[in-house]
This record gives structure tokens, C-alpha cells and sequence, in this order.
């Protein structure tokens, strides 16, 4: 395609303006070498930033893409600003070899006119003409392409992808004679991947759901059919069982019916031993009858003979203890007098003891009576003494506390005498001293008292306050102590104050009498010491109290005594004749006592003689009065029995019993020999043995019977299910489900052998054909960088390495003019591969960061592509591409 | 003279695993339909009696509403009776069809099942010997035993009995099979005047005395089967025999093997899928042999998708398919390939031109590339 003239009205800020694109002279000059004479060439459309260079592009875009009625974005971003006018763009175009001018007016009186001029004449308006140019740009370059060679300002570093679009690889195929990715075959691929899809996943080719829950149903239907095969096994296993059971009940009926009879002839002979041991029994019972009664029989003669027999006894013995009674009697007597002689000469005895007794008891008390009248003397003596004493004592005491010095309170009175001495001496030293000789006789009169002295005697005074001196009758003198002495007079007078008042509190007059009244008062503490000393001997350790009571208590007592003492007998006259009477009592009393011994052990013996005599007489009545009852009691007993039979007859009844019973046991011992005979051990185990046959025989009927209900209540249960019916339905399910399955991975298969074959051969194709656009990439490098110049392309074709003399760099490594750089040069070499089936190449000022040294080559590398393809850069800076050779240069 | 009508191998509930939802119900359907053929058959002819020789049903353990919609169908036949024998598929074990509530309740009086060998008297000097199968798989057939019994008779005896004949070809269960010298020999000592047998499903007339017969099962279940979808009328006097095939199914079973190597082999095959003119009514099964063009393939296969949905089953007979696909120059030409697609094709007609299913596949995938490009 080429782009020869473009006016834009009304669009943005722009009100007309047309630029001519088509290469001027100079491209028409260097183009007439390259592929498209005039045609070709490069067009540097310059003009300030915001001059409309971008709103060119962008109208030739909406000018080829939106039909004239859109209000798409795009459009209504071309709208005149100021204007209500509608925008209207206007291109004239060669497309192949059809020239044609085309124009659109937007959003207002919208239109669209088409004039194609060459190879024929044709008129279209409309969406006709818009879909008519469509179709043009269809069959002649790809638009998408085509959008993605554009290089905008903004994306400068952006390479195209040439590889995912179609237009390059057509182009491509028809330049070598590599196989090549049409359009037609890239669409074959995608209806294959597409198909691929419907059973794998895109990336990872994993199986998708259909054909998994397809061979899930395939499992869950074999599992199902596995489950319905076991209940349907258990169901013959159990018509089997049924059928067999309903065959062996027959003969398990017989086996009951036969084993019953014999068990009843078994029973019938059971029941005959029976009742010959019923017989035997009887038999038994009938000897015993017959021995009870003759024992009972046996039993009366025996008590009669034993009545007749003890009735002889007991009347011999009876005449016995007659006899006896009388001796015991006799002897009864005799022990009666001696126990009366025995008695009275224990009675003498006694009263004789009893006189010495009381004969003791008096010398004893008179014994104490003296004995205590003399420790009643000794008493008195000791509480004398500490009466004494104790007045001593209680002298003292009154002596002390009269005196109210001791040795505390002479020390203090020692003090103040002290400090009296000590401070008249002080006051002495301090009063003027006043002395007057006498020269000749006179008289002084001091103080009111006269004094004469003769010549030569001299009088001296000590003024402790003043002196009057009275001299004869000369005068007097008045003599006054200075202030010096004050201190020591007050001194002075408190301590002669305070001595006087320490005396007054001892009660002295002075020192000496202090001195006096302790000596005093410490003798009377002393006589207290011994006094009370004195008194403790005397008391020895007993209080005075209790000493007069004691005193007391023996004087009252010795009155008592002799208050009460028998007159006969005088009291001894001391105490040793008193002992000595004692002691002759004591002897008497000693033999008295021994006297009384052996009656006393006569009157025991003759006691006890007497009792034994009365005891056995006692006994011997006792005995008899018995016996004459008992002779009573079997008299009266005999007769009885006799009158129910006679003797004779009694033993006549005996016989006839004995008889009796030895036939009885005869017949018991006939009857338990037959018993015998028949043997009912072994018959009772015969039909016992049999009865428990039937039983068995009757169980394993009844088990089997059972067993067949069972069975035939599972089968109803289980044949009713209609399993077989079931089974085919699923096994009908499972082989639908395993022949769609089988179809499923057959299809899923063939989709994806025939993606991978595709995809491997369309990788290889594009290796083959990247060839091409690396040689134009690179010859455009080396005229850029020199031969030191080399590149690899990606799977999508765009430059992944770069190499620069020797070094290779990932191209995130290169800088940002080199990557710009070679943005620019992909797609120029992609361009210049597409020639005529390329578009316009429109550069939006592309190369801000490259140096001006590269500038200059690159003008040489556009020069180039210009001769294969129209190229059309927009700048602000039209300096940058001065050495783009031959082109045509648009101010706007 | 009588006349009676001899049928068997209903197989009542039977479902064939090829037969998709609909076509089973179809199939399950007209099988009755083809029972109460015979009831109205037998009301035609004014025959004596109904002779089914063995299972009336498929198993023992079918469906109760199997069950209820034979007894329906019973209830519409003629009133004369109906003689019912147990066969190896519904023998009269503990858990027999025959004993099932939903039967007994609902089987009209007289339709008589057949328990055990005693004589049925189905008219004056007519009766009906039953040799009943006791359980699934006996120790030998129980017909020899009741033979065995019999003595000569003057009037006329029918053996109704159940299983295959030693000199009759096909591929029956061995249990209980029957040898043609021992019924050839009661037929001629005249202990048995007709062999009424059931078992094998294409009707057939059993050694040469004429009085042997299996009628078939009345509709066909199989594609092995010979002559199926019949039932008998037979004349029986002292002296005389004649028996009659009726059609009473309408079913059909068809298969074939086609070699194919070219566009005209393919024609063939599908001038044989257009034949039937009852395609619902009729299951086929065919297989290829040899290679097919593209195209072809491609032409086939929809011709087996447009007959997969008139048929009532199109199965595909895998044991004897062995067909490779290979692109001919036309379909390269249809497919106007080029580029590395053409190269992709090239690999993949070198790979189906192999063996095994890598063969298979790279031939499905270049069907699947032709269906793609071309459009079928």
C-alpha cells in the first residue's frame, strides 16, 4: 500500500490541511534502482509537538477501520475543537495496482466516497465503498500486522511480533522456496488445536472431562455388573440348596417314621421291667407290716415280764430301809448330846478370854495417858522460850524504827557538813577582815556587843556583810563587805540551809548525835537477829500456832481420860510401872486366848456329826415314801395289761406273728429274683438310646425344614429383584459405554497426533523461514554497527540476543537506544521482506535516544528500506533524519 | 387328526447388549407382539392346542413387569390350552419363574406349565408328554428319561422336550444334549406320534421321519440363526404329518465381511446398508477389509452415521476389520494443502500405511484432517 495524499478537515485543531506523501524528487532519483520507482521512498514529515503529526496517523487509521456512522472512542476523539463542523478525512491510496481516493465524514452529515482511477474506473459510496476498501486491504497486507509494525512514540523500545501474524509469513513464502506458514495452513492448525482441545487441555494436554467421565462410566458400570454377578451367585447358590434340600426331605421323613417305632417296641419293654420292680416294691412294703407288728407284739411281753420282775424288787428293798431307819435314829440321839457338852465348855473359854482382854486395854491407856502428860510438859517449856524471845524481838524492832538514821542518810548529812565548811572557808577568803589592836585599855562595841581589850590585845573580825565597831566612845565604825563577797554569803547560807534541813529529816541535832543514833539502831538490828534465832530453836520447826494447839489437844485429852477411867484400879505411878503392867496383861490376854481353840474346834465336829445322822435319816424316808408310790404305780399298770390279755395269751399272739413275716419275706425274695431276670439296666439304656435317635432323626427333619423356608424366603426375596433383567440392562450400559469410549480415545487420539504432527511441522517451517528476516535484520545491523553485528530470533521472532563484536547480550541487557535501535530495524527488515504486501510504516518519531553518529547511518538503513516499502516518519525534530538521503520532506 | 400350533424360545426379557434404549424397547415390544401372533395363529388355524417347547423366558430372574406383560399376553390367546414346559433358561428349580406370584396369580386357567412327565390330555386319544428341565444343568437331558418310560401307543403321543440334537449343527449349550438315534428310534416304535423340541432358534426339521421339529424362536435373536421368526402348525393324525412354517416376527438380522479398494467396492457396501427396507426393524454388523482414499473414508463413514441412526443397531464387526486409510492424490488435491501442513501429511500417510493402531490413528488423523479442510 501506498499512501499518496491525506486531508484531514475539521479533525482536532486542524480546519484543512493536506499533506502530500508521495517521495519527492530526490526519492524518484535514488528510487529508480529499487523495486518501485517514484513509488517508493521515504516521506519525513515534520512539525512542532502538538503540530498534528499524530492526529495524521490517527486519521488514517480511523479513515481505514471505522465505517463513517461509528462513535467508537477512536472517532469521536478526531472531533474538531471550537468547530460544530463534522470531521472529514480524505486519502488518496495505491492498493496493489488499484489507485483510489477515499474519503469519510464522522458524526455529522456522515458519508463515505470512493473513487478507484486505476486498473478501472469504479464509483462506490457508503458502507459499499468501506467494504469495498476492506476487501482490498484484506487481499493485499495485513492490517494486523500491518498496526504492529507501527512504531509510536511511547513504544519505542517495543518489538513487533512478527511471528503470530500471518501477513509476514505469507509474504515470507513467497520470497523462498521454504515451506511456509500460510494463512490457509495456520488455519488448519487452529481448527486441530481447537478439535485437540475438545479432549486435552491446552497447555498442560491433560485428558478433560469427556474422556475421563467416560472412563469413569466404563469402571463404575464393571464394578455395578461385578456387585449384580455376586447377588445373582448367591441366588444359584441358594436354588441349589433349596433343590437339594426338597430332595433329601423324602428320605429324612423316613429315617424320623422308622426310627420312632423302634424307639416305642423299646418303650413297651421298659414299661414290663417297670412293673416288676413295682411288685418287688410292693412286696417289701407288706414284710415290713408284717415285722412292725410283731415287734410291737414282742415290745408288750418284754414290759410286762419287766413289770412282774421289779414289782418283787422294790418290795424286798423296801423291807431293807426299815431296818436301816431305825439305827440312823439311834445315832441321831447320840449326836445330839455331845454337840450340847461341847458347847458349854466353849462358853467358859470365851468369857475367860474376854476379861483379859479388857485387863490389856487398861494398862495400855494408861501407858498413852502418862506418855502424854509428859510430852505435854516438854511443849510447854519450848513455847515459853519463844514467848521470851519473841518480846526480845519485838524491843528491838521498836528501836529501829524510832531511829531514822542509817548509813544513807549519815552520808548525805557528812556531805552537807562538807560543803558548809567548804564555803565559809570561801566566804572568809572573800569578807574584809577587821582587825583592831589595842593600844590601851577600851572598849569596843561591835555590833551592839561590847568587847574590852587591853594594850597589846588585839581583836580581829570578819565582815560578812557590815560591821558596826563601835569604838569607846570615839565613834563607830562602819565597816561594809564589797560586793566580792555576795556569792560566797549566798553560798554559804545554802549550804548551812541545806544541812540544817538534812538534820531536821534525820531528826538529829547535828553530826555527832547522827553518828550516836546509827550505833543504836545497829544494835537493835542485831538483838532482832538473835532474838528471832531464839525463837526458832525453841519452836523447832513447828509454828507457834500449832504447838499451843497441840498442847491444847494433850491436856484436853489427859482430862478426858482420867475423866472416864475406872476407880478400881489405881494408875500406875510412871511411866515404867505402867509399861510393866502392860506387858503382864499382854500374857493373859496371850493364854486366854489359846484356851478357847479346842472347844471351839469340838463344838465344829459334833455339829457335823449331828447333821450327817439327820441327813441319812431323811434320806432313807425319802426312799421309802418312793417306793411305796411305785409299787402303787406298777400294781395298777399289770392290772391294766392283763385285763387287755392274759399272759398266756400274750405269748400265744407272739408265734402267730413270727410266722407272718418269715412268709413275707419268702415272697419279697421270689419277686426280686424275677426283677433281676429281666435285667432293666440294659433295657432302660436300649430305650434311651433309641427314644434319642428319634429325637436326632426328628431334628434333622425339622433343621432341613427350616433350612428350606429359609432358602426359599431369600429366593423369593432376591428372585423377585428381576436381577437378570438387571444384569443385562447393565451389561447393555457397559458395552454402550466401552464402544463410546473406545470411539472417545479413537477420536482423542487421532485430534492430537494430528495437532502434534501439525504444530511440530509449523515449528520447523518458522525456523526455516526466520532465516530470511534475520539476514534483512542483520544487513540492516551491520550497516548500523559495522560486521561485528549479529542477532537470534525467539520463537515469535523477535530479537532475543544481540551480538556486538563478539558479545552476545540478552537484549533485556541492551540500552535504551540500542533497543529503540533495533525496534526500529525489525521492523524495517519486516517491512522491506513485505514490500507491496506491506502497508504504510509509519514512525511516530522513533529514535529520541540514539546518538547523532548512529543518526547518520540509520539515515542510510531508511534510505534503504524506502526503496522496498513507503516509510513515513513524524517528528518534532527534523534534524534527526537530515541524513536520510532523497527524501521527501513535509512541513506541516 | 389335530391340529396344533408348536412354538418355543420366547426368551421373555431377553436384551441384547448392541440395542440402545429405544431399540431394545422396540425389540422387547415387537417379541411380544410376535407371542400374541401366535395366540392369534393358533385361533386361525383352529388348531388344538399351544405347544411352547421350552423358555418362555430368559432366566428365572427377569422383571416382574416381564413377567405381568407375558401373562397380559396369555390372557389374550384363544381359549384352548396352553402348554407351557420349563427349558433350560427358566427351569423349574427353587427359584422358577413359574412358582413367582406375579405368574401364578395371573396366568389365565388354561395355560398349564408343565411340572413333571405325566400325560396332558389335550383331546380324545391326543396327549402331551412333558419333559420339563428340573434345574439349569441337569445330568442328562430329562426327555431320555421320560423315552425311556414310554411304551407304544395306539393314539397319539407328543413329546414336548427341550435342548440340542447331537446331529443338528450349531452352537448350543452341550448340557442335555439329545441324540437323533434315540428320538428317530421312539418315533419309529411308535412311542412318540411328534418331537415338539424347543432350543435352537432357526426352525428346523430334525433327522428324516419328518415328526422331529424345532419351530424357532419368533423373533430373531441372534445374526447366526437360520430360519428364525417362525412358529409351526402341525397337522398330527395316526398316520400322517404335515407341518407348516408361519412368519410371526418381523425382525432381521444381517452381517457381512466387505473387501474394499476403491470408490465401486465402496458403493457396494453401501448399496448393502440401503437394502433393508425396514432399517428400524433390522440390526446389521459388517466389517472392512482392505484401504480407503480419504474421501472415501470420509464418504463412508457418514454413510454409517446416517445408517447408525435408521437401523436399530449398526455394529461394527471388529474381529474381521482391518481397513487402512491412506490419501490419494484427489484428496491432497480436495485438501489443497500446503506448506508445512503438506509436510505433516506426508508423515502421517507414512505412518497409517504401517501396521497396529498407530496405523489406525494416523489414518483416523488424517480423516480427521480431511473432515477439517474439506468439510465431509
Amino acid at each position: 500500500m501506498r499512501l499518496h495524499r491525506l486531508t484531514l478537515r475539521n479533525v482536532r485543531g486542524v480546519e484543512e490541511r493536506t499533506v502530500e506523501l508521495s517521495p519527492g524528487p530526490d526519492g524518484s532519483a535514488t528510487g529508480s534502482g529499487g523495486t518501485g520507482g517514484g513509488n517508493t521512498g521515504v516521506v519525513i514529515v515534520e512539525g512542532l509537538n502538538e503540530a498534528g503529526k499524530s492526529t495524521l496517523s490517527d486519521a488514517l487509521d480511523v479513515l481505514l477501520t471505522y465505517k463513517d456512522s461509528s462513535k467508537h472512542a477512536d472517532v469521536r476523539s478526531l472531533q474538531s475543537t471550537g468547530r460544530d463542523d463534522p470531521p472529514e478525512i480524505e486519502a488518496e491510496l495505491q492498493i496493489g495496482e488499484h489507485r483510489l481516493t477515499y474519503a469519510k465524514r464522522y458524526l455529522k452529515r456522515t458519508g463515505t466516497t470512493l473513487s478507484i482511477t486505476a486498473p478501472r474506473g469504479e464509483q462506490l459510496d457508503g458502507d459499499a465503498a468501506h467494504e469495498r476498501v476492506d476487501g482490498l486491504l484484506a487481499d493485499h497486507l495485513d492490517v494486523a500486522l500491518w498496526s504492529s509494525l507501527r512504531l509510536r512514540q511511547a513504544e519505542g523500545l517495543a518489538q513487533a511480533a512478527p511471528g503470530d501474524t500471518r501477513g509476514l509469513a505469507t509474504a515470507l513464502s513467497g520470497l523462498s522456496d521454504v515451506s511456509a506458514i500460510g494463512d490457509r495452513e495456520l488455519t488448519i492448525l487452529e481448527q486441530a488445536q481447537s478439535t485437540y482441545e475438545r479432549y486435552f487441555t491446552a497447555r498442560a494436554g491433560a485428558p478433560k472431562p469427556l474422556l475421563r467421565d467416560a472412563d469413569a462410566k466404563v469402571a463404575e458400570l464393571t464394578e455395578a455388573l461385578d456387585r449384580i454377578d455376586e447377588r445373582r451367585a448367591t441366588l444359584a447358590a441358594d436354588v441349589d440348596r433349596a433343590d437339594r434340600l426338597t430332595r433329601a426331605l423324602p428320605d429324612l421323613r423316613t429315617q424320623v417314621t422308622e426310627a420312632a417305632a423302634r424307639a416305642a417296641e423299646h418303650e413297651t419293654r421298659r414299661a414290663e421291667v417297670t412293673a416288676l420292680a413295682q411288685e418287688v416294691d410292693r412286696l417289701r412294703g407288706a414284710e415290713e407290716q408284717t415285722t412292725t407288728a410283731l415287734e410291737r407284739l414282742q415290745e408288750r411281753r418284754a414290759r410286762r415280764t419287766a413289770l412282774i420282775e421289779e414289782l418283787a424288787e422294790v418290795e424286798r428293798a423296801q423291807q431293807e430301809r426299815a431296818t436301816a431307819l431305825a439305827t440312823v435314829v439311834a445315832a441321831q440321839d447320840r449326836a445330839g448330846e455331845r454337840l450340847a457338852s461341847a458347847r458349854s465348855a466353849l462358853d467358859a473359854a470365851q468369857h475367860r478370854q474376854q476379861a483379859t482382854r479388857q485387863a490389856r486395854e487398861r494398862a495400855q491407856q494408861d501407858l498413852d495417858h502418862l506418855t502424854r502428860q509428859e510430852r505435854a510438859a516438854a511443849l510447854r517449856a519450848r513455847a515459853e522460850r519463844a514467848t521470851a524471845a519473841l518480846e526480845r524481838r519485838r524491843e528491838a524492832e521498836a528501836t529501829c524504827a524510832e531511829v531514822r538514821v542509817d548509813e544513807a542518810v549519815l552520808g548525805r548529812l557528812r556531805q552537807a557538813q562538807n560543803e558548809v565548811t567548804r564555803t565559809e572557808a570561801a566566804l572568809d577568803a572573800a569578807s574584809p577582815r577587821v582587825r583592831f589592836t589595842a593600844n590601851r585599855d577600851v572598849r569596843l562595841v561591835v555590833d551592839g556587843e561590847p568587847i574590852d581589850l587591853v594594850p597589846g590585845e588585839d581583836a580581829a573580825w570578819t565582815v560578812r556583810d557590815a560591821l558596826t565597831l563601835g569604838i569607846a566612845d570615839l565613834g563607830e565604825v562602819d565597816v561594809r563587805a564589797g560586793a566580792g563577797s555576795e556569792d560566797a554569803t549566798d553560798a554559804h547560807r545554802r549550804a548551812s540551809e541545806q544541812l540544817r534541813a538534812a538534820l531536821d529529816r534525820a531528826g538529829v541535832a547535828d553530826l555527832a548525835a547522827a553518828e550516836q543514833s546509827l550505833r543504836r539502831r545497829e544494835d537493835a538490828e542485831r538483838t532482832i537477829t538473835e532474838a528471832e534465832r531464839e525463837r526458832q530453836t525453841a519452836l523447832d520447826g513447828e509454828g507457834a500456832d500449832e504447838l499451843d494447839e497441840e498442847l491444847d489437844r494433850l491436856e484436853r485429852a489427859s482430862e478426858r481420860y482420867l475423866a472416864g477411867r475406872d476407880g478400881d484400879h489405881p494408875l500406875p505411878d510412871s511411866i515404867a510401872a505402867a509399861q510393866a503392867a502392860l506387858e503382864t496383861a499382854t500374857a493373859e490376854e496371850r493364854r486366854a486366848d489359846d484356851a478357847v481353840v479346842d472347844p471351839t474346834t469340838e463344838v465344829e465336829a459334833a455339829r457335823d456329826a449331828l447333821e450327817r445322822e439327820r441327813a441319812s435319816v431323811i434320806e432313807l424316808t425319802t426312799t421309802s415314801n418312793e417306793a411305796a408310790r411305785r409299787l402303787t404305780a406298777i400294781g395298777a399298770e399289770l392290772a391294766e395289761a392283763r385285763a387287755v390279755d392274759a399272759d398266756d395269751e400274750l405269748d400265744r399272739e407272739v408265734a402267730a406273728a413270727e410266722r407272718a413275716r418269715s412268709e413275707a419275706r419268702t415272697a419279697v425274695a421270689a419277686a426280686e429274683t424275677a426283677l433281676a431276670d429281666a435285667d432293666p439296666a440294659a433295657v432302660n439304656q436300649l430305650a434311651d438310646n433309641a427314644a434319642a435317635v428319634a429325637e436326632d432323626a426328628r431334628a434333622r427333619l425339622h433343621a432341613a425344614e427350616q433350612d428350606l423356608r429359609d432358602t426359599r424366603v431369600r429366593i423369593t426375596a432376591l428372585g423377585g429383584d428381576g436381577l437378570w433383567e438387571q444384569r443385562e440392562a447393565l451389561a447393555t450400559e457397559l458395552a454402550h459405554a466401552t464402544t463410546e469410549q473406545r470411539g472417545l480415545h479413537r477420536r482423542a487420539n487421532a485430534a492430537r497426533l494430528l495437532r502434534d504432527t501439525l504444530e511440530r511441522h509449523r515449528g520447523q517451517a518458522r525456523d526455516r523461514y526466520a532465516a530470511p528476516l534475520r539476514e534483512q535484520l542483520v544487513a540492516y545491523g551491520r550497516m548500523l554497527h559495522g560486521p561485528g553485528f549479529d542477532v537470534e530470533l525467539d520463537d515469535d521472532l523477535r530479537v532475543a540476543r544481540r551480538e556486538l563484536d563478539g558479545t552476545w547480550l540478552e537484549i533485556a541487557q541492551l540500552s535504551v537506544g540500542a533497543r529503540e535501535q533495533l525496534a526500529l530495524l525489525g521492523r524495517l527488515a519486516c517491512a522491506t521482506l513485505l514490500g507491496d504486501h506491506g502497508g504504510v510504516l509509519l514512525f511516530d518519531d522513533a529514535l529520541g535516544n540514539t546518538d547523532p553518529d548512529r543518526l547518520e547511518r540509520i539515515g542510510a538503513v531508511l534510505r534503504t528500506a524506502g526503496q522496498h516499502t513507503q516509510v513515513i516518519v513524524l517528528t518534532s525534530y527534523p534534524d534527526r533524519y537530515r541524513h536520510v538521503g532523497g527524501a521527501r520532506r513535509v512541513s506541516l | 387328526m389335530v391340529r396344533l400350533v408348536h412354538t418355543a424360545d420366547w426368551q421373555l426379557g431377553m436384551r441384547r447388549h448392541f440395542l440402545t434404549a429405544g431399540p431394545q424397547d422396540r425389540f422387547s415390544q415387537d417379541r411380544l407382539d410376535a407371542v400374541a401372533a401366535i395366540g392369534r395363529l393358533a385361533d386361525e388355524v383352529g388348531a388344538a392346542g399351544i405347544l411352547v417347547a421350552g423358555d418362555v423366558f430368559d432366566d428365572n430372574q427377569v422383571d416382574r413387569q416381564t413377567v405381568l406383560r407375558a401373562v397380559d399376553v396369555l390372557r389374550g390367546f384363544p381359549d384352548i390350552p396352553v402348554l407351557l414346559l420349563p427349558g433350560n433358561h427358566d427351569p423349574l428349580d427353587a427359584g422358577s419363574v413359574f412358582r413367582r406370584p406375579e405368574f401364578l396369580d395371573a396366568c389365565p386357567p388354561q395355560v398349564h406349565v408343565l411340572t413333571d412327565s405325566s400325560p396332558f390330555e389335550l383331546a380324545d386319544g391326543v396327549e402331551v408328554v412333558g419333559a420339563p428341565w428340573p434345574v439349569k444343568r441337569p445330568v442328562q437331558n430329562p426327555a431320555l428319561e421320560v423315552l425311556a418310560d414310554l411304551g407304544p401307543t395306539t393314539g397319539i403321543r407328543i413329546l414336548l422336550a427341550h435342548g440340542g440334537v447331537d446331529e443338528v449343527g450349531g452352537d448350543f449349550d452341550q448340557t442335555g444334549v439329545l441324540p437323533l438315534a434315540t428320538l428317530e428310534a421312539a418315533v419309529r416304535e411308535q412311542r412318540v406320534s411328534y418331537l415338539a423340541l424347543g432350543d435352537r432358534h432357526s426352525a428346523t426339521e430334525v433327522g428324516t421321519t419328518g415328526r422331529i421339529w424345532y419351530p424357532g424362536a419368533p423373533e430373531p435373536t441372534a445374526y447366526v440363526e437360520e430360519d428364525p421368526g417362525r412358529a409351526l402348525v402341525v397337522e398330527l393324525g395316526p398316520d400322517r404329518i404335515e407341518v407348516e412354517r408361519r412368519q410371526v416376527g418381523r425382525w432381521t438380522f444381517r452381517q457381512r465381511v466387505f473387501d474394499v479398494g476403491g470408490s465401486e467396492d465402496l458403493a457396494a457396501v453401501l448399496r448393502w446398508l440401503d437394502e433393508p427396507a425396514d432399517k428400524p426393524h433390522t440390526i446389521a454388523k459388517l466389517a472392512l477389509r482392505g484401504t480407503l482414499s480419504l474421501a472415501d473414508r470420509a464418504r463412508l463413514e457418514a454413510a454409517l452415521d446416517d445408517a447408525a441412526t435408521t437401523y436399530a443397531a449398526l455394529e461394527s464387526w471388529t474381529r474381521h476389520e482391518d481397513l487402512t486409510t491412506t490419501p490419494d492424490q484427489d484428496d491432497l488435491d480436495a485438501m489443497e494443502v500446503g506448506g508445512f501442513v503438506a509436510e505433516a501429511v506426508t508423515e502421517l500417510r507414512e505412518l497409517a500405511a504401517g501396521s497396529g493402531e498407530d496405523a489406525q490413528t494416523a489414518g483416523d488423523a488424517l480423516a480427521l484432517l480431511y473432515r477439517t479442510v474439506v468439510g465431509r
